[in-house]
Formats: structure tokens, sequence, C-alpha cells
């Protein structure tokens, strides 16, 4: 039997640690937010199932700081439901990564998620996960979404 | 010493061409060169590569990509690196030369020497196709304008070289099979370009009628037929030196009873001694490459062409 001596594994990509993940609540406790050692351990764990599930590898430490980052501006974000949103809004950046055209960065993707949940969502993760990828691709296409676009967001925050 | 030396020798022929990489990498570990810590370790050093690979992938737009394209880029590296390997004659000498350079640098060496590989592949193409044969045939001459004209649009050397893009509708009589990417066509291209020799050695219209018959025997048409035809005008001039009665690729009704008598009688009837009878008798076959492969085709498709030869002596009617 052929014996596989070269295989892709998950186990060696890099995943952001707990630090980088809590270095964050330097820009999230601005808004009210910031992130345990334990619940940072969480959302990595959470980001790696979401890979996982997505059929994706990430080779940059993955999404999670990006969203952070991105989303801890929201006013629809409150400390009660912070990890259980980022662990959310990690999945559907995975799920849209898959189902978006590959052309959108991921800084990109992030920018247009944040400004459908902020904006026709109205801070609805359901909404946001089950919105009309068929519309939102035809849209960046036609560029009726603007992802890069900051001036129309309504809380001005920035990835 | 000595002795102890050549048993821990690795052998290049005992290695598999396809999978040179891991192929290697088995042979060493099987004569205890390397440990698996090593493999480890050089695992380790490929998924560095793949990582600045799959960003160069994305333009540095997204730090992820699918499963599926990073184990494509991944195999991608291993035959690239497996490329520049097979420079070495010496697998010691590739070994050693693997361990002592840094994967990234290994796998660089392997795409400018894939680069060469596709570059001087693309001019052969170009001369073997001003060289090959007149035929209706639609397989024959889809893949050679369409299909080998298509990979070369389509080919990623720089993330999915292991990739043929083309389904090489054309079968050779040695199909280059599991072999990857550039080497496939390479191999492919070289092998249809000696058969061509063979069969332009024979005039046109004899090649034709060959041909013709053939197809006719196969209830078919030489246009829409999907098998080898270098097979065929094999047999055909195999069929004629079995007969002995005269060189070329048409024997008559009393040669074609001398094939179906030699064919039919029982004992096995070698062809290599008949293969040897066509070097002498055709003038223009003097080239060694393709009477090396007529041979090895010979041998190992000796059934599919004592089958062309009855079906071309009429055996079937």
């Amino acid at each position: 039997m052929e014996r596989e001596l070269i295989r892709l594994s998950s186990d060696v990509v890099k995943q952001s640690t707990v630090r980088e993940i809590v270095s964050l609540n330097t820009l999230s406790s601005q808004y009210g937010l910031s992130l345990q050692g334990r619940q940072a351990e969480e959302l990595i764990a959470a980001q790696r199932l979401s890979l996982c599930g997505a059929d994706r590898m990430d080779f940059s430490g993955g999404i999670a700081g990006k969203i952070i980052a991105g989303f801890c501006s929201s006013p629809y974000l409150q400390q009660e439901n912070y990890v259980e949103a980022l662990r959310e809004l990690v999945d559907i950046f995975y799920y849209y990564k898959n189902e978006l055209p590959s052309g959108l960065s991921d800084e990109g993707l992030v920018r247009l998620m944040r400004k459908l949940f902020n904006g026709v969502c109205g801070g609805s993760l359901e909404m946001l996960a089950n919105g009309d990828l068929n519309a939102l691709a035809r849209g960046l296409k036609t560029g009726e979404f603007e992802p890069q676009d900051e001036s129309e967001e309504p809380d001005g925050g920035t990835v | 010493m000595e002795a102890l030396y050549k048993e821990r020798a690795l052998c290049r022929a005992n290695l598999d061409e396809r999978n040179y990489l891991p192929s290697l990498l088995g042979a060493a570990l099987d004569k205890k060169q390397i440990g698996e810590e090593t493999v480890q370790k050089l695992q380790g050093s490929l998924l560095n590569v793949l990582a600045v690979r799959c960003r160069e992938y994305t333009g540095g737009k997204s730090g992820s990509v699918r499963t599926a394209t990073a184990e494509g880029i991944l195999q991608s590296i291993v035959f690239t690196i497996g490329i520049w390997l097979k420079e070495f004659d010496e697998p010691d000498a590739a070994l050693h030369a693997l361990l002592q350079t840094d994967a990234g640098e290994a796998y660089g060496a392997g795409l400018q020497r894939l680069r060469k590989i596709v570059r001087s592949t693309r001019t052969y193409y170009e001369l073997m196709k001003r060289q090959s044969v007149y035929t209706d045939n639609y397989a024959y001459n889809a893949t050679l304008t369409g299909g080998i004209t298509g990979f070369f649009q389509l080919y990623n050397p720089e993330f999915f070289a292991q990739e043929l893009h083309i389904t090489a509708d054309y079968p050779v009589a040695l199909f280059p099979e599991g072999y990857q990417g550039i080497e496939f066509i390479r191999l492919y291209l070289q092998r249809w370009k000696w058969e061509n020799s063979f069969c332009r050695a024979f005039p046109s219209g004899s090649v034709k009628r060959a041909l013709t018959l053939y197809a006719i025997a196969c209830c078919d048409t030489v246009e829409n037929m999907m098998g080898n035809l270098f097979k065929i005008v094999l047999s055909a001039a195999l069929s004629c030196t079995v007969s002995e009665e005269a060189a070329g690729l048409e024997p008559t009704a009393k040669g074609k009873a001398a094939v179906k008598k030699a064919l039919c009688g029982g004992a096995s009837l070698p062809l290599q001694p008949y293969l040897k009878k066509i070097w002498e008798e055709e003038k223009g076959l003097k080239d060694k490459n393709v009477q090396a492969y007529a041979e090895e085709v010979c041998h190992k498709k000796e059934i599919d062409l004592k089958r062309n030869m009855l079906l071309l002596a009429g055996c079937f009617d």
C-alpha cells in the first residue's frame, strides 16, 4: 500500500493566538466590549470548526481578529452576546467566502457584512446568515453593494 | 563498508518517476537514510511554502482558500520539487540536495525548470504538428489541434503544475499512465511523434487504405474510429512481413492467407523478428527511438497487434 508521506494537515496551519485576540480588547473596550482569555480560546476553537465546516484552510491566522476589529463598533453588539455573536459572524464569514465571488477580499467581505448587519439586517445575525446570496453576488457585480465605501456607514467603524 | 554503502544506496530505477518526491522519501526511509522526523520536518517546510503560495494565489486578498484548492496547490509544490530533484541523475544526490536546501528555494528551482520544460515542449509540439499523419480521423485531428493547444492555454505551472486540463482523447499506443501535467504531455507528444514517424515512412495512400480496410472490418469509419492509428499501420506492416511477400502495408490475398495460417496455427508467433525485417526493408525507418518504441509496443500490445493483423487479413469476414 502506498504511504502518504506528504499530506495536508490543518494541525500545522497557523491559528490566531489567545494573546492576539485578547489584545484587540484595547480597540473593542472603547465600545464596552471585551473578551476573557477563555472566551478567546472558545472563539479560536469555533473558528477552527467553522473553517472545517466550510471546507476551507486559513493560512493567515483566521478571520476572528478582523471580525472583532470590524464589528466592535456596531451598535447591535452587547457584552452579553459578544462571544456568541463573534462565533456566528466567523461562521457566516466563511459561508459567504465560499458562496460569493472569489475576487472579494477578506477586508471587503467584513465591510460588506458589517454594512448589511448594521443596515438592512438591523443587527439580526439570522437575517445576515440567511441573506439572499444571489442578490448579493449580483449586487457586487453591478456595484450596488460597495464594500469599500465607508461613507455610508452610520457608525463609521474601520476594519 | 562498501557493501553497506551499496545496500543503502538508492536506485533510480526503483523510484516512481510519476510521483518522484514521495517515492524518493519512501525509498530513503526504507533504506534508513532518513527517519520519520526528517519527513515530518520536510512536511512542515512544505506547508510553509503552501501558505506562501496560497497567499499569492489569492493575490493577498484572502487568508483562506478552499481545502481542495490548498490540496491542489500542495500537489503542485510536490510535483514541482520532484521536477527539480529529477535533474540529479543519482537519487542519493537528489536526497542530499533536498535535505540541504530550503523548501522554498527547492520549489523555486523546480518552477524555473518547469517553465523551461513548458517552453521546449511547446516548441516540440509545433514541430510535431508539422509532421503529423494526413488522416480524416476526428480524435486524431481534434486532439492534435484543439486538445493540445487547449492544454498550453490552460496550463498553470505556478499553482497547478500537476494538472492536465484536457482529456487527451487520442490514445497513443503506450499511454503515459499516471504521469501528470507537463510531464504527461511531453511523453504523450514524444510517443505520438514516434508513431507519426513510423506511419509517414509509408506512402500516405497505403496508410489511408490500411486504415480504411481496418475501419470497414470493425464496421466503423476512419473518421469516427477511436483507436490508435499507429497500431493499425504497424499491424499492416507486420502482416506484409509475415506473409513474406513485399514490404509495405498491403498484403495480397495469398499474403493474407499466410497471415491467417501463421496466427491461427496454434503456435505462438513472436513479432519481434518481423519487426526487425521492417527495419531492414523500410529505408525511412532508421530512427532508433522509433524502433525502440515500436519494439516496446510489439512487446506490450502483442495481442492487440495480432488481432489487428487478423482483422486486416479478413479473418472475421
